[in-house]
């Protein structure tokens, strides 16, 4: 579970985090909404530790995560995979060793083994014979996709969505919609999609919550957002948030 | 008048909380130097890339600062003192200061812009973010060993440096100017000090260490896309060269005095 209680971030003079109070539970697949510059990547980066709240509280699984130790921080990311919004691949390696990036670094696995487990990624995001080709040979839509399996190769209880549809055409961005739901009931993780796509936040998610001024406005499942939020999100859609 | 305060106050303050920073950088590599086993892939890549990969680069530019200091040392004392000395002052000119120091400013851009904007692109591209995300140290993945690989690779491509130096200046000295090789050699043999090998090692690694460190340090302070990455490339040349010259002096009084 993952907990944020009354957290405030301010970067110089902007005050981007104005008391945020947000529950994710286990399992559940939750879609932050908002308009750009509203704090939603931000408070992604509190879960992970990259961004530490100047004042407030940050709990995943009853840990506080301001507190934790190197140690205790590195623990946690190994259980948390995120998808970056430009998808972070490190265009100096291949797909492949993309994918096998963490599975080197933090688990004494075999070659033959992370050949398996990269494999096994790739096909799970629907992706075949890409482990030899690059970042730059890839498409928006699949390096979204290679992002996703290395996401998920440590086997993750937790998978961060940072604007995953952002800069696809529309069938590309069902497909990935449609991989996030899948993927979540395969392995059963929790998942946070962050995104400014009201659509997609409405077709996959269980609860929405919608993010204005630096604070969670509404939250709720689709059908109940649309009514508590419903004058917020038609401003959110027509650009007046 | 004010305002003339104002702007190097400003500009003084800033000094300082860049070389604090820079410190906090040199201090965080320090201390993944013991997860070493952890990153030996990435210290022997960069060995590779900052040692093997800027030798051809620096055979060239040696050689022609070789045959250059040659001919310029021929006439300058031509007049006045035996040919063999132009064997001297080439050797110790080279080990001392022309081998260490210019190819240092030559690798402030080849190695030094090149990590930063390397760095940098990452740094904007979200890709350190990413290796953060996933458990790994930016400074022990990225920084530390590009800087372990700068201190312990610098001195070795300058030992290079000045032996094609010095070779190109025998070359020159001994067919164009009417020096014998022998006389070469003995004027080398002279002056020779193993104290001399050492000041120009130091101030290779140095070198070597102040190169690698702040085009680390600019890279991963890259914001604004490609126009930030530009700006950290420049600025790693400009501040390098400027800290290689001062530490030039610094390094030449100190050791010439006390080594």
């Amino acid at each position: 579970m993952i907990e944020f209680k009354d957290v405030y971030k301010s970067f110089d003079d902007k005050h981007v985090l104005r008391g945020i109070n947000l529950t994710v539970n286990e399992g559940e697949l939750i879609s932050i909404l908002g308009p750009s510059g509203c704090g939603k990547s931000v408070t992604l980066k509190h879960i992970i530790g990259i961004l530490q709240p100047d004042r407030g509280e940050v709990w995943v699984d009853g840990q506080f995560v301001p507190k934790l130790s190197r140690n205790g921080l590195q623990e946690l990311r190994k259980r948390v995979g995120v998808l970056f919004q430009s998808a972070a691949l490190f265009d100096s390696m291949s797909v492949k060793e993309n994918v096998a990036f963490m599975l080197r670094m933090h688990t004494r696995m075999l070659e033959t083994e992370i050949d398996k487990r990269v494999a096994e990624c790739l096909a799970q995001v629907e992706l075949r014979g890409v482990e030899e080709l690059n970042p730059d040979e890839l498409s928006g839509g699949m390096r979204k996709r290679v992002g996703l399996a290395r996401a998920i190769a440590m086997k993750p209880n937790y998978i961060l969505y940072d604007e995953p549809t952002t800069g696809l055409d529309p069938k590309t961005a069902i497909i990935i919609g449609d991989l996030i739901v899948r993927l979540q009931r395969q392995l059963n993780i929790t998942s946070i999609v962050v995104t400014h796509d009201v659509k997609l936040a409405t077709d996959i998610s269980d609860r929405i919550a919608l993010f204005h001024d630096g604070k969670v406005a509404a939250i709720g499942a689709p059908a109940e957002i649309s009514q508590d939020g419903g004058q917020l999100i038609r401003q959110f859609m027509e650009g007046q948030l | 008048m004010k305002k003339i305060i104002l702007f190097y106050g400003r500009g003084g303050a800033n000094f300082f909380v860049h070389f604090y920073r820079v410190c906090a950088y040199l201090g965080a590599a320090i201390g993944q130097l013991r997860y070493m086993h952890f990153y030996r892939r990435q210290i022997i890549e960069q060995m590779y890339r900052i040692g093997i990969g800027s030798l051809s680069l620096i055979a060239g530019l040696s050689l022609f600062t070789g045959l250059a200091t040659t001919l310029q040392t021929a006439y300058q004392i031509a007049a006045y003192v035996p040919k063999y000395i132009v064997g001297s002052i080439v050797f110790q000119s080279e080990m001392l200061e022309l081998g260490p120091t210019l190819m240092a400013l030559v690798l402030s851009g080849r190695v030094g812009a090149g990590i930063a904007s390397e760095i940098g692109t990452m740094k904007v591209s979200e890709q350190v973010d990413a290796l953060t995300s996933m458990g790994v140290d930016p400074v022990g993945y990225l920084v530390m060993p590009r800087i372990l690989a700068g201190v312990t690779m610098f001195p070795i491509i300058i030992i290079f440096a000045v032996v094609v130096a010095v070779g190109g200046g025998h070359w020159a000295a001994t067919t164009t100017m009417g020096v014998s090789s022998a006389d070469f050699v003995r004027g080398m043999k002279e002056v020779f000090r193993a104290k001399d090998v050492w000041v120009g090692l130091i101030k290779a690694t140095v070198y070597g260490g102040i190169i690698t460190l702040i085009g680390s340090y600019l890279g991963m302070e890259t914001e604004q896309g490609a126009k930030g990455v530009g700006m950290a490339a420049t600025a790693t040349v400009v501040w390098s060269s400027s800290f290689i010259l001062i530490m030039d002096y610094v390094l030449t009084r100190t050791l010439l005095k006390f080594y």
